[in-house]
């Protein structure tokens, strides 16, 4: 009986026009929206950086150091585009060409570096020490994409773990930050905000969707109705809350699918920790919508109170951008928000970023609301419609 | 199949919002197989009273027994075999009549073919139609038809006409008296004195929430005497009135409708002293109605007041 009526009340709410905008169109909107103005595609992320490299003679650890970059400038992956000058004759141009910001950077192998090597080489062996060979890294001060480049180029000498690549030396300009090419190599923006999208959709579903559904359940007097029938007020809930479940399934496929084939998300939708978030986000915002439902009079007073808690909730909940950072006067709306913990759990949980709280307050937290919104609306529905 | 001589026995009900008295301890007994109704005005405690017995409402004192089991509220077992039909229902939003129907149908053990219920209200027409799109008079028969959908013994329903032009009243009507063929027991609530009238095997007239008379209409209607009513708009003036009673005429006024209404046995005698007086007072008399006494009569001779002011 449950399951065929949950179908009804699935039909009931599937032929409404303005519920398939509000709560399936809407957040596809505003994800593609969001996503047109962050990351206009998934290639947006990758890095191309134009790279001189000075080669002036031929050697054995001079070939080593062509090839490496020579491998990291060709395939699908590239990270170079690079350039190989076998004189130094042009060296003026090419700085020109790093200050117009033609190139993000030099690599400039000096002229007898192999025997230099080699020789220090062999006269480390006796205990002898000579000035070693320098290779040179032009970038530009202040150019980010500059900086990145040499940043890069940097980490390749390091992961050569030649003592060459150890003795180099940096010119004035060079600037090291580790983070921002950390996180442009494997940030993006659509994994980021798949999970926010949907937590959002889930969100409206239950705030909006259910607790103005609900509370207009009662005032058309449909559970006095129920009442009178030999139905169980526990079998009409379950069949409602099975019938909205199958919407925010519907919500979950449509969305992955976007992100997956249309925005090529790295996120596994299949992946148990965001699955489990998923079904926490479900059942944490039916049990809101249930609340206010229950202690609203109206449907319109429902409408009301969800339109007034959606506002702060969703963009003080970490679903477009990350909220920590935001000033103490609004912090407290974040703390108490549960999409905050929803956010950051299935963030942290797929890697996407690194959880800012605990991952069990990010479980704790909604089941603590889950319990109360669950615990007041049932007393409540029990003493003022089915008592 | 249950067989008592009264399916329903109600005792000295009782209950109370606050300081206003909804239900006034009525006393009452539902004979299987009728239509039994309860008259009165809005807030007589029909509704009030209906919904305690259909286990809507608790009281505060008094007795139920229903299907010959004593009972505090009723529960599943009684609710599979009750049938009920709100004052104000809506309906699940996007559904079709069928689908409604269908949905109904499941909440019970037992019950009519969905199809057969379609018929006997006459829906079938309808059946692929949203519940929002039908008229009044279809969503009433439709609220019928849930209200039998378990098939049951015994029927609730709530002021099942309010609203329905009269043709549509007619056709519930004629609804009412084919259950009462099937041997349906069927509850009413009414402030419609000629519904009552027509239906009912026996008329409970309520008012603030007692039952100040109860009996067959007919028997009702006999008990003020009179065997016409004469019914004249004329304006109000006291002296005219005093004059009247004075002749030991049998007479309400209502100043808000300026309606007077006279019983009597011997309509031409009182008709020529109503002109006669009313010229001494040089008023005029306009919409004349001579008719037989109805339910109406009984309620304005026990209260002093109309069952339906606003009419």
């Amino acid at each position: 009986m449950i399951l065929k009526n949950s179908f009804y009340l699935f039909k009931s709410v599937i032929r409404q026009k303005d519920y398939l905008f509000w709560f399936l169109a809407f957040p596809i909107v505003l994800l593609v929206i969001l996503v047109t103005i962050f990351s206009s595609t998934t290639d947006v992320e990758r890095i191309n950086l134009s790279l001189y490299l000075i080669k002036p003679e031929q050697g054995e650890f001079s070939n080593i150091i062509y090839d490496v970059f020579n491998n990291l400038s060709s395939g699908e992956n590239k990270i170079f585009d690079l350039k190989v000058f076998n004189s130094i004759s042009s060296k003026d141009n090419m700085l020109s060409d790093l200050k117009s910001e033609k190139v993000n950077g030099i690599v400039e192998i000096p002229k007898g570096f192999d025997a230099a090597l080699l020789s220090n080489f062999a006269f480390k062996s006796f205990g002898l020490s000579f000035e070693p060979p320098t290779i040179k890294l032009y970038s530009l001060k202040h150019s980010t994409t500059s900086q990145t480049a040499s940043l890069i180029v940097k980490n390749i000498f390091e992961r050569f773990d030649l003592e060459f690549a150890k003795r180099m030396k940096d010119i004035k300009e060079y600037e090291v930050e580790t983070e921002i090419v950390g996180t442009k190599e494997t940030f993006s923006y659509v994994d980021f905000l798949y999970p926010g999208i949907l937590i959002l959709a889930i969100f409206f579903t239950g705030l909006l969707g259910i607790g103005s559904e609900l509370a207009w359940y009662k005032e058309g007097k449909i559970y006095k109705r129920l009442h009178v029938t030999s139905l169980s007020p526990i079998s009409f809930f379950s069949s409602f809350f099975l019938s909205r479940a199958y919407f925010i399934i519907i919500q979950i496929v449509v969305v992955s699918a976007i992100c997956k084939f249309v925005y090529k998300s790295t996120i596994n939708p299949f992946n148990p920790a965001f699955l489990f978030y998923m079904f926490l986000s479900t059942v944490t915002f039916c049990a809101m919508g249930f609340f206010i439902s229950a202690v609203s009079k109206s449907a319109n007073s429902a409408g009301i109170v969800g339109q007034i808690l959606q506002f702060p909730m969703q963009f003080l909940g970490g679903i477009y951008f990350p909220v920590q950072g935001v000033p103490w006067f609004i912090k407290w709306i974040v703390l108490i928000n549960p999409i905050t913990y929803l956010c950051d759990g299935v963030r942290g949980s797929l890697g996407i970023m690194s959880s800012t709280y605990p991952k069990f307050l990010s479980v704790l937290v909604p089941l603590i609301y889950i319990v109360i919104f669950l615990y007041i609306a049932l007393k409540k529905y029990m003493v003022s419609e089915f008592s | 199949m249950i067989n008592h001589k009264f399916i329903v026995e109600v005792e000295n009900l009782r209950k109370t919002y606050g300081n206003l008295v909804a239900v006034d301890g009525p006393c009452f007994k539902i004979k299987q197989g009728s239509i039994f109704t309860l008259l009165g005005p809005n807030g007589a405690g029909k509704t009030t009273t209906l919904e305690i017995i259909e286990g809507l409402r608790t009281p505060d004192s008094g007795k139920i027994t229903i299907f010959g089991r004593t009972v505090d509220r009723i529960g599943k077992e009684e609710k599979e075999i009750i049938g009920v039909s709100l004052q104000e229902t809506s309906f699940i939003p996007n559904l079709t009549v069928k689908e409604t129907l269908s949905m109904f149908r499941s909440f019970y053990n037992r019950g009519k073919e969905v199809d057969d219920v379609l018929g006997f209200v006459s829906l079938k027409e309808k059946a692929n139609t949203y519940v929002e799109k039908l008229s009044g008079g279809q969503k009433q028969r439709l609220a019928l038809g849930l209200a039998l959908i378990n098939d049951p013994i015994l029927m609730f329903l709530d002021e099942p006409t309010t609203g329905l032009d009269p043709q549509a009243r007619r056709n519930v009507w004629e609804l009412l008296l084919n259950l009462k063929k099937q041997g349906k027991t069927i509850v009413l609530t009414t402030h419609y004195m000629e519904e009552a009238e027509f239906l009912s095997d026996w008329v409970c007239i309520m008012d603030n929430g007692k039952i100040i008379r109860e009996g067959t209409p007919e028997d009702l209607i006999k008990s003020i005497g009179g065997e016409s009513i004469i019914e004249v708009e004329i304006e109000e003036n006291q002296e005219f009135l005093n004059e009247l009673q004075e002749m030991n005429l049998s007479l309400s006024y209502n100043p808000k409708k300026s309606k007077l209404v006279v019983k009597t046995d011997d309509v031409f005698s009182t008709i020529d002293t109503l002109l006669k007086s009313a010229q001494k007072y040089d008023l005029k008399i306009t919409n004349e109605i001579i008719r037989q006494p109805n339910l109406e009569d009984v309620f304005l001779a026990l209260t002093g007041k109309q069952l339906r002011e606003e009419a």
